[in-house]
C-alpha cells in the first residue's frame, strides 16, 4: 500500500476522530494535514509491525491531545459555543434536521467536554466504531481498562445529556 | 436462574452487552436480571440511548481540498530535500578547509613568533660574552649584635691625684662606674706606696674604701690600683708635714 491510497482510505476517518476531539472544523483539518505529513516523514520507517490505521491514529490521538493541551488555558466554554452556533447557522434544512443537528451538536459538546482519557475512548468506539481489544492496541492498554474507562466516560455523558436521554423519541 | 445473579457480575459482562459479544447464555442471564433489576434495567436502558445518541451523530465529511493542500505540502518538503541548496550540501567541506587553513595560518605565525632569526641571535650572543660576570653578591648575613659590656671605669675620689692632704689617718676611696661583677672584685688590687693592701680594704662592686689605721708619713706617697696584674690607674698625693 502506498502512501497516497493510505491518504485515500484513511483521510475522512482522522479527519473526523481529530473534529470529534477538537470541536473545530478547521483545527480538525489542520490536524488532518499534520497528521499525513507527520506520517508521510516517518513512512520510510514504517516496518508494518503493527496495523496502519493503528499507526495513524495513534499519531492523530498525538497530535490532538497536543492541541487540546495547548488550547488548556484558553477559555474553551466561549470558543466552543461558537463553533457550535456556527454550525447551526450554516444548516439550512428543515425544521426537524435542524433539531436533529441541534441534538448532535450539543452532543458533540459534551462529548468535547468529556477528560482526553475518556474522550478518547468514546470516539474510537462509537464515532470510529474500533472495538475494545483495537482500543487497547492502539492506546497501549488493557482491555480492562478500556472497558473501565468505557464506562466511565458513558457515566460522565449520560450525567451531562440526562434531559436528552429520557426523550421518549430516541429509539432504543 | 437468572434473577439470582447479583448485579456486580452483570457489570462485568456490561460492555460485552452493549457490543453484542456475549455468548447466548449469558445474554440470557443479563437479560434475565435486568427484567427483574429495575436499577440495573434503567441504566441499561440509559446507557443504549447514549449509544444510540453517539452513533447517530453525522460524520462528517473530509474538506476536498484537505488531500489537494496535504500533496502540495508534501511535494514542497520533498523539493526542499531533493534540491540541496550548494553551499548547504557542500558545508561540511567548507568548514574542513577553512578550519585548516585557519590552523597552518596560527601554527605558522606560533614558529615565526618563537624562533629568533639569526641576525638578531648573533649580538645578544655577543654582548652576553662580552659583559664581564658581575660577581655574585655575597649573601648577606645578619650579624648578631653583641653587646659589648663597658669596662667599669675607675674614678678617684680621695685622696685626689696631686692633692696635699693633712696628716692624719686616710681614707682612699675609689669608685667604679658601672660596677664591677662580683667575680671579679677578687681580681683588684690597691697598692699603697706599692705595698698590696687590699686585704685591709673593703672592696664592693663599685666602691672600694681603704683606712689607714696611722697617719702616713709626711711627704709623697703612691697609690695604684691593679686588676688582674695589670696597673690600671696610678695616682700621687701629698702628706703634710705635723702642724
Amino acid at each position: 500500500m502506498d502512501f497516497a491510497e493510505i491518504v485515500k482510505e484513511y483521510k475522512t476517518k482522522i479527519f473526523n476522530l481529530a473534529f470529534r476531539f477538537v470541536n473545530d472544523y478547521d483545527e480538525a483539518q489542520d490536524l488532518t494535514q499534520e497528521t499525513f505529513l507527520a506520517a508521510y516523514k516517518s513512512f520510510e520507517k514504517f516496518k508494518g509491525e503493527s496495523e496502519i490505521f493503528t499507526w495513524l491514529y495513534r499519531i492523530a490521538l498525538n497530535r490532538c491531545k497536543k492541541a487540546y493541551h495547548k488550547k488548556k488555558w484558553q477559555k474553551i466554554f466561549s470558543l466552543e459555543r461558537e463553533a457550535i452556533k456556527k454550525e447551526v447557522e450554516n444548516l439550512a434544512e428543515s425544521k426537524n434536521n435542524w433539531q436533529e443537528k441541534e441534538t448532535q451538536a450539543i452532543v458533540q459538546e459534551k462529548v468535547t467536554k468529556l477528560p482526553p482519557k475518556y474522550r478518547e475512548v468514546i470516539i474510537l468506539k462509537y464515532f470510529q466504531e474500533l472495538s475494545c481489544e483495537e482500543i487497547a492496541v492502539l492506546l497501549k492498554s488493557s482491555v480492562g481498562t478500556i472497558k473501565s474507562r468505557l464506562a466511565r466516560g458513558r457515566d460522565l455523558l449520560e450525567k451531562n445529556l440526562s434531559t436528552m436521554i429520557s426523550r421518549s423519541d430516541i429509539p432504543v | 436462574m437468572p434473577h439470582k445473579i447479583k448485579c456486580s457480575r452483570i457489570k462485568r459482562w456490561w460492555e460485552d452487552y452493549l457490543e453484542d459479544t456475549l455468548t447466548q447464555e449469558k445474554r440470557d442471564i443479563v437479560e434475565g436480571h435486568l427484567r427483574i433489576c429495575p436499577l440495573c434495567g434503567a441504566k441499561m436502558e440509559r446507557a443504549k440511548r447514549l449509544v444510540q445518541l453517539l452513533k447517530e451523530t453525522e460524520k462528517k465529511e473530509c474538506p476536498p481540498f484537505l488531500e489537494t493542500r496535504l500533496w502540495a505540502r508534501i511535494r514542497e518538503m520533498e523539493e526542499s530535500k531533493v534540491k540541496p541548496q550548494p553551499a548547504w550540501k557542500w558545508r561540511w567541506v567548507y568548514l574542513l578547509v577553512m578550519s585548516a587553513v585557519v590552523a597552518l595560518i596560527l601554527i605558522v605565525w606560533v614558529i615565526h613568533h618563537r624562533t629568533i632569526p639569526p641576525s638578531v641571535q648573533v649580538p645578544i650572543v655577543r654582548r652576553q660574552i662580552e659583559k664581564p660576570m658581575e660577581p655574585a653578591e655575597p649573601i648577606k648575613t645578619v650579624k648578631k649584635e653583641t653587646i659589648k659590656i663597658k669596662e667599669p671605669e675607675i674614678q678617684i675620689v680621695y685622696p685626689p691625684d696631686d692633692g696635699i692632704i693633712p696628716n692624719e689617718p686616710v681614707d682612699i676611696s675609689v669608685a667604679f662606674y658601672p660596677a664591677y661583677q662580683e667575680k671579679e672584685l677578687s681580681k683588684i688590687h690597691l697598692l699603697l706606696d706599692n705595698q698590696d693592701v687590699s686585704s685591709s680594704a673593703e672592696i664592693t662592686s663599685d666602691f672600694l674604701i681603704y683606712s689607714s689605721v696611722a697617719p702616713l708619713e709626711p711627704g709623697y706617697h703612691s697609690i695604684s690600683l691593679s686588676i688582674e696584674g695589670k696597673i690600671e690607674k696610678n695616682w700621687f698625693f701629698y702628706v703634710l708635714e705635723e702642724s
